[in-house]
């Protein structure tokens, strides 16, 4: 028998039962659809987070105060705990690990829209933190020294706020009130995405200003470049310790271990996509086996007429074989179809950037064609076994 | 073909039951040969016996001169496609497949290609007069047409013996007229034939009739 017929006697008779046929390749979809959902999510997390590390270089590492009244988000745990700008140069002299350090207050001011208020974060900074977060200037310029020094008052705004306040028209060079002051915007920033900073809704004002605005001197937070993120945070431990008498009144986290974490979530969720995956390839490699049990008793005088008519065992063993292998590949290109629309739902609700290869398919294949072989070889030998003198009984 | 000493039997559980007892039979190239006894006689174990379906329980048989009981499950697939056509009271078409599809079965076996395996059935169903019904599915097909399409698939492969069991067993007196016509004619074409049939009018066409009966040859056995 020649090899494309007997792939097209196999189709043929896929063909017949079309509802059971699809019924019994369910177990097979639902666990190649895990796989490649596992397989997308855990490369784009992957990407992810490698992305990350590489953009932003130097590790970064945020220290707060720590929060003991959660009711109360604005005030801090107590007197005494807050930082002060007095930190970052100590910090800087304390520290060899530390590259850098960037402080960070914010509040929100009012804005009126329509005769609606809503609310714009706005945040105080220095250069040092647009340097951090490699924060991309999409036009225009950013805060620099100068503008701290002559004490300009200029703001630079997130795409997204840009668009909330502004529209269609073109922000650069106009006017913003922040809590009754005038700041002329002088330009429009982006965010990687990836950093621990989000300024995609925010407003960056220079420190000195914001401080003198929010009518505080009070340091929210402070960003620590660090060469090597473990002396550094062993380091910035100490001179909490010293300083403040109590390191664990501060929140030292790093990005790269909070990527980390994150990873390791990711992984959970592999695992446990690992394990439908495989209890349903499992049972779906049951189902085909029975369905194509069924299939030969169903079948007996076909093989019979089969059989008289000059087919040998091996080409009956054959054509069984090749009808359990293309169950299972159309099982397997369900799956991974199935698989790819969920991939993107997941990565539309996680923000992943969506992996999809045919790297993927291919092994979706192979493992659908391995199942298909160890499913479909005992319904096989038994299909070539029948006793052949069955057609000439008259039923 | 040479049978000496057939014996069939079947074991059915502690039982054994002697279907064939010491069938000895000769068929000569070209004959027509029917076989006629009561139901249950062992007429259908001796035809598949004689068509490399079954294997005797002991005794010898030659085909053309070839032992079947020394050949493997491949060598017996061969003659059958090669040599032996068969003919069924049932039919046997394969419901989903249209005439020439069915036609074209035996033509897969052999590696034929799809162009040349069409021309051939379309040739056959032509010589069994059903060349303007060739996409038919069995189904659309009355059952005198569905024996001639069975016909025109045991031709396919031009096989020197055709094995045919009542063939006009399910069909009423005319249609079994027609198809018996057919089967005259091929006889005459020199294809050998052996004909299991229950009615002794079909068998004044044989040159020769067996008469089996407890699974033992009465009669004619060459
Ligand atoms: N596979 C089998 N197992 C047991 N008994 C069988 C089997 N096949 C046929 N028989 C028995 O063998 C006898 C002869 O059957 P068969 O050759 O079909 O007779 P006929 O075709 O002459 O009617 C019957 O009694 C039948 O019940
Ligand atoms: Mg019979």
């Amino acid at each position: 028998m020649l090899p494309r017929d007997i792939i097209g006697t196999a189709w043929q008779s896929l063909g017949v039962h079309r509802l059971r046929t699809g019924l019994s390749i369910l177990g097979i979809v639902i666990g190649i659809a895990s796989f490649s959902i596992m397989y997308s999510v855990g490369e784009s997390a992957q990407q992810k987070t490698n992305q990350a590390i590489q953009e932003l270089g130097a590790d970064v590492i945020q220290v707060s105060p720590q929060r003991t009244k959660l009711s109360d988000k604005k005030e801090p745990a107590t007197r005494g705990e807050t930082l002060s700008l007095r930190d970052i140069d100590g910090i800087k002299g304390f520290c060899p690990a530390v590259l850098d350090v960037s402080p960070e207050i914010s509040d929100s001011s009012d804005f009126y829209r329509h005769g609606k208020k809503e609310m714009l974060n706005v945040t105080g900074i220095l250069p040092a933190y647009e340097e951090m977060f490699k924060l991309q200037d999409a036009r225009g310029r950013t805060i620099s020294e100068l503008d701290l020094e002559s004490g300009h008052q200029v703001c630079l705004l997130g795409d997204m706020v840009a668009t909330r306040i502004f529209g269609n028209k073109d922000p650069l060079g106009e006017q913003l009130a922040i809590k009754g002051y005038l700041f002329k915007v002088i330009g429009i920033i982006k965010d990687t995405g990836l950093g621990m900073v989000n300024v995609k809704n925010d407003i960056l004002i220079p420190l000195p200003l914001a401080q003198r605005l929010f009518q505080s001197n009070e340091i929210r937070t402070l960003y620590v470049r660090a060469r090597d993120t473990n002396s550094a945070m062993a380091e910035l431990e100490r001179y909490f310790q010293l300083r403040y008498g109590d390191a664990n009144r501060f929140e030292i986290r790093s990005q790269k271990l909070l990527l980390q974490t994150q990873e390791k979530n990711i992984k959970i969720f592999e695992y446990i996509l690992w394990t439908i995956g495989s209890i349903s390839l499992l049972v779906g490699g049951i189902g085909i086996m029975n369905i194509m049990l069924v299939s030969v008793t169903e079948r007996v005088r076909e093989i019979g007429i089969r059989r008289a008519l000059g087919a040998t065992k091996t080409e009956i063993k054959l054509q069984f074989l090749c009808e359990s292998i293309l169950l299972c590949l159309v099982g397997a290109i369900g799956g991974t179809i199935l698989g790819f629309l969920g991939a993107r739902l997941i990565s539309y609700l996680f923000r992943f950037p969506p992996v999809f290869s045919v790297k993927l398919l291919l092994i979706a294949l192979v493992i659908a064609s391995v199942l298909g072989i160890v499913c479909g070889t005992y319904p096989a030998a038994r299909a070539a076994n029948q006793d052949p003198t069955v057609v000439l009984r008259y039923e | 073909m040479r049978l000496t000493n057939i014996n069939k039997t079947y074991a059915t559980g502690e039982l054994s039951l002697k279907i064939l007892q010491d069938v000895s039979l000769k068929v000569l190239e070209g004959e027509f040969v029917t076989i006629m006894g009561a139901s249950g006689s062992g007429k259908t174990t001796l035809l598949n016996i004689l068509g490399c379906l079954d294997r005797p329980s002991s005794g010898n048989y030659f085909f053309r001169g070839q032992a079947v009981e020394s050949l493997s499950d491949k060598e017996l697939s061969l003659l059958r496609k090669r040599d032996i056509g068969f003919v069924f009271q049932s039919f046997n078409l394969l419901p989903r497949l249209s005439a020439r599809r069915n036609v074209e079965l035996p033509l897969i076996y052999q590696e034929i290609p799809e162009s040349r395996r069409k021309e051939i059935a379309m040739q056959m169903l032509d010589r069994v007069g059903l060349g303007k019904k060739t996409e038919r599915l069995p189904g659309e097909l009355s059952g005198g047409e569905q024996q001639r399409v069975a016909i025109a698939r045991a031709l396919a492969s031009q096989p020197a013996l055709l094995l045919a069991d009542e063939p006009t067993g399910n069909l009423d007196t005319k249609t079994g007229t027609e198809i018996m016509d057919i089967l005259r004619e091929l006889h005459q074409s020199g294809i050998t034939i052996i004909m299991v049939t229950h009615s002794p009018e079909m068998s004044t066409h044989a040159d020769r009739t067996i008469i089996i009966r407890d699974g033992q040859i009465v009669e004619g056995s060459g």
